[in-house]
């Protein structure tokens, strides 16, 4: 099997290729980004700031392909309001501690 | 006679095409489209989301009817500001009883709208191209705020969506048909038809107008 380029963001960094079975017919399609610039930011802002705002407070940056991730292992939809409980509860696993740029408690 | 790879570049170029048209879809959606109704010579159109939002808007523009017959009219951009946005969040929060899910809004807005709660805003600059689109939580004493970029929408729109509010419906949902031959080359056609619901407009907002800094 071949892996064709589908996509390539260069705004975003995502990847997207695909792969055709020709025995089977079945369709393969990988999309995948390189969230670590996004975990270094949010370590290194960590150390620079609390995130405290004058109204809000930056809980949580939270790369698409993860969110993607957590959406088809977990069924959490990390971009709807009413999910909100279960996204806290994966921030605060310190598996997922370096989705959030500050430490103040969720 | 080899035919190896030619069922691949098939499944290939379907797959490249109906992402296209998935593209085309949202980008539609987030258009200043009003509907069109379909005749014999006439192609129908759906009327996008800035067709519907009315009642809980900061605009210099004049609004639309609200039901989709008609477009924005746009006005003069401005820069945009916490205080525009706390206006419209404030509308949705009076005229719905629900909560808001998402702040979208172009690329360069992104950075403006980070930038409100303070200090986030030199450090998660999104024009950085080594980073990958992200959303961003913010956290406020009434409420919690997922910003999101998009990069079908128009720059000057910023809008505050509840998903549960809207819904793509689907007439024909997107399948292929073979094409007759006229000549060596086989053909497909992608073929669907939707339309954008909108089930309250007020649950929604929109902060219209926006310069692109």
């Amino acid at each position: 099997m071949t892996e064709y380029l589908l996509n390539r963001d260069l705004q975003t960094g995502i990847y997207e290729t695909f792969e055709f079975d020709e025995a089977t017919g079945d369709i393969t399609i990988r999309r995948w980004a390189d969230v670590q610039p996004v975990l270094d930011a949010n370590k290194s802002f960590h150390l620079e700031s609390d995130g405290k705002g004058k109204t809000a407070w930056l809980a949580a940056r939270i790369p698409d392909n993860i969110a993607q991730d957590w959406l088809v292992r977990f069924g959490i939809n990390a971009w709807k309001g009413e999910h909100w409980p279960a996204v806290k509860k994966l921030l605060q696993d310190p598996e997922w501690r370096n989705l959030r740029p500050t430490s103040f408690k969720l | 006679m080899n035919k190896a790879g030619r069922r691949t570049e098939l499944a290939y170029q379907l797959t490249k095409r109906a992402k296209e048209l998935k593209i085309d879809i949202e980008a539609i959606m987030l258009s200043n489209q009003a509907k069109v109704v379909g005749a014999a010579a006439t192609a129908p159109k759906a009327a996008s989301v800035l067709s519907w939002i009315k009642t809980n808007v900061s605009h210099v523009g004049t609004n639309p009817t609200g039901d989709g017959t008609d477009a924005r009219v746009d006005g003069t951009p401005r820069a945009f500001t916490e205080a525009m946005l706390k206006t419209v969040m404030a509308g949705v929060y009076t005229n719905s009883s629900e909560d808001l899910d998402v702040l979208m809004v172009g690329a360069s807005n992104k950075a403006v709208a980070s930038g409100f709660s303070g200090g986030a805003q030199k450090t998660y600059d999104v024009s950085d191209r080594k980073l990958v689109t992200t959303i961003d939580v913010y956290v406020g004493d009434f409420s919690t705020v997922r910003i999101i970029p998009n990069r079908f929408m128009r720059v000057r729109d910023a809008l505050l969506l509840n998903w549960s509010l809207w819904s793509v419906d689907w007439l024909r949902p997107i399948r292929q048909e073979e094409l007759a031959k006229t000549g060596d080359a086989e053909k497909r056609m992608l073929v669907g038809e939707w339309t954008l619901r909108a089930n309250n407009e007020a649950g929604n907002g929109l902060v219209a107008d926006l310069t692109a800094p």
